[in-house]
């Protein structure tokens, strides 16, 4: 064995170490990066209103509403539980101006689309809540050819800081750092 | 992409030469720049206040109006930010954030390997379509509008600047990864400082330590070597040059204007064509804002047969890249009847003709921030110690006299880009030729001057 190779057999399980070393960096780049997926789906405590034995029940997907784009769901049945025929659903929604303190957020109330949930009488939309504090949706619907309306009160927190975007950011900024320490130091010792 | 190589003919008069006052003449001034403080007593300051930005950005108030960060970014840097690259040229790069952490990454963990050859050859490609990218993510998923959106933003740039800076030698990142420095540089032509070396005190030097550097101060962060430098675009005033150099060859003057336009020995079509993209943006920016944008949105979504804010959005933008594009194009081939250049050609050197109208479109559009929502800032600054200013008015001047402002900075910039087009077409042209080719491209940025006019004088949206 000549020294070349001599030197090639001795560095042979170090790049092998390194070669695992560097796609455990990536995969963990990659993992953290995506890691806000991961935290995406938990349910809201629905809120409950009966008028004119029509049981009417609003869900978010999130339990704390913050401003921006929130997912909710809203049923419409009758006392036995069955779903209502041509109810004509309508949602809007507007911010309680007893709690908007002048702040520029939509004056005309706004219009959700509504699409048809995996249950009868069950629909979703999304609502974009533009600032935080107290929000009426208003849902008006037909009962026999009459119209009926139940009004909601949420309250929309405001949101802190997303620690999950933060962590991501962070644990990718560290690990770029530690490889380049790593690196400058393999190469001043070569 | 290839370099576009005409004969031009030499078009300094020796009178403006002769006009040119170095800076560096006065001691002062000089010993400032030479100093170990300089950049860092700008760059320091600014950092600190940049860090505090994010902090607000990603865990202050979500809404716009309530937030120091947006109000600092949105309403007070980003209008200045042109108006900073006309007077003092790429001098904001020097005292960039983002730089500095480039810098110090670097000194710490750098690897500073060579800049790879495709970021040479396409990195103007590459800050064009990143420009253009946030710009449409802007509209789409709202960044300026959104503090947690400007804040991922600039932790995604942060990121980006450390990936560079651990790498990379130099500034690689400011130079051929930097969407705003792409955007600083094409201002910075029209800018009114310049660095220069001396030719005759260059020619005799060996050491070129004002590229390579010294023991005690690195060379050019922006890998130019001011011996053979003849444009301001890359040029962020570091002063390593100033520094390094044993034979005081550098100077830094003052010029007019556009001046910098007037010679482009080598025009590229990657840097007209951000020059012209970015007079698409300001319309986009503008049409977006407007009061009646809701009702071209309701128009398109009848023609598109959805309301798919996506497709409506991005066929807009495409539309509104496209114009300024097309037009470019065409009076390319229509100045080719008297110029006898190709269509390339054409838009490669009269391209950098429209910077000066850029350059005005995005003060003037930006001045409506800065002047309708200036105080904005102070509240928001307010906010920070519980000093509430809800319903109070954010107007530094009154809606009109910002108008105003607008209209006027428009006609000096429609009259900076003529004029610069004229001298363009005289550096090549014989005087037969150069009225008609003159002609068409003033044609050309009156009908962008007067949309962009247009566009002001409908009321518009703030951002705050």
């Amino acid at each position: 064995m000549n020294q070349e190779n001599i030197f090639q057999y001795e560095r042979g399980p170090i790049n092998m170490k390194f070669k695992l070393f560097k796609n455990l960096v990536f995969t963990l780049i990659l993992a953290l990066s995506f890691s806000t997926l991961a935290f995406a789906s938990t349910t809201g405590t629905p809120i409950n209103k009966t008028v004119d034995n029509v049981k009417s029940s609003l869900t978010f997907m999130n339990e704390k509403l913050k401003p921006g784009s929130n997912e909710f769901t809203i049923s419409i049945l009758d006392k036995d539980g069955k779903p209502l025929p041509n109810s004509n659903l309508k949602v809007t929604a507007a911010m309680d101006k007893s709690t908007d303190m002048g702040s520029m957020t939509e004056d005309k109330p706004m219009m959700m689309d509504l699409k048809e949930g995996s249950k009868k009488g069950e629909y979703t939309g999304m609502m974009d809540f533009k600032s935080k504090g107290k929000w009426i949706l208003k849902s008006t619907f037909d009962v026999q050819g009459q119209a009926k309306n139940v009004d909601f009160d949420v309250d929309v927190q405001s949101a802190g800081p997303n620690f999950l975007i933060i962590g991501g950011f962070s644990g990718v900024i560290i690990l770029v750092i530690v490889i380049a320490a790593i690196n400058k130091k393999k190469s001043i010792k070569s | 992409m290839a370099d576009i190589k005409i004969p031009l003919k030499q078009d300094l008069s020796s009178s403006t030469a002769k006009k040119e006052k170095d800076l560096l003449k006065n001691k002062k001034f000089k010993k400032f720049i030479k100093s170990k403080k300089y950049p860092g007593v700008f760059q320091w300051p600014v950092a600190l206040i940049f860090a505090f930005i994010v902090f607000e950005l990603i865990a202050g108030p979500t809404d716009a109006h309530d937030n120091f960060g947006t109000a600092g970014t949105w309403v007070l840097w980003w209008p200045l930010l042109p108006i900073l690259l006309l007077f003092f040229g790429r001098f904001w790069c020097i005292v960039c954030p983002f730089g500095l952490l480039n810098d110090v990454v670097q000194k710490f963990v750098g690897n500073k390997k060579p800049v790879p050859k495709f970021l040479k050859k396409y990195g103007i490609w590459i800050i064009d379509i990143t420009f253009l990218m946030i710009t449409w993510s802007d509209h789409v998923w709202g960044i300026v509008e959104n503090p947690r959106g400007s804040g991922v933003l600039l932790l995604m740039i942060t990121t980006a600047v450390i990936f560079s800076g651990a790498l990379f030698e130099r500034r690689t990142w400011c130079r051929y990864l930097c969407f705003l420095g792409g955007l600083s540089g094409n201002y910075s032509r029209a800018g009114m400082v310049k660095l220069r070396a001396t030719p005759e005190i260059c020619k005799k030097c060996t050491t070129a330590s004002c590229y390579k550097g010294t023991n005690e101060v690195p060379g050019c962060p922006m890998f130019e070597f001011p011996k053979t430098m003849n444009s301001s675009a890359e040029c962020n005033l570091c002063g390593n040059c100033v520094k390094n150099c044993p034979n005081d060859s550098i100077t830094i003057s003052t010029r007019i204007p556009t001046q910098e336009l007037w010679n482009n020995k080598k025009p590229k079509i990657e840097v007209a064509f951000l020059a012209i993209v970015i007079m698409g943006i300001v319309f986009v920016q503008n049409i977006t804002m407007l009061k009646v944008w809701d009702k071209i949105l309701n128009s398109l979504e009848n023609v598109l047969g959805t309301t798919n804010y996506y497709i409506t959005f991005t066929v807009t933008f495409l539309i509104a890249m496209l114009i300024p594009v097309v037009l470019l194009l065409l009076t390319g081939l229509i100045a080719k009847k008297f110029n006898k250049a190709s269509v390339k050609e054409n838009f490669a050197r009269f391209g950098y003709a429209v910077i000066p109208l850029d350059l005005a479109g995005h003060i003037a559009h930006n001045l409506f921030h800065l002047l309708a929502e200036g105080k904005s800032v102070g509240y928001t600054f307010m906010s920070l110690f519980g000093m509430n200013s809800h319903g109070a008015s954010t107007a530094i001047l009154p809606s009109p006299t910002i108008q105003m402002l607008q209209y006027i900075i428009i006609i000096i910039g429609t009259i900076g880009s003529i004029y610069t087009a004229y001298r363009i077409a005289k550096s090549s042209q014989t005087k037969e030729k150069l009225l008609g080719t003159s002609a068409v491209y003033a044609i050309l940025m009156v009908l962008l001057a007067v949309a962009n006019i247009l566009l002001f004088s409908l009321p518009m949206a703030m951002r705050m």
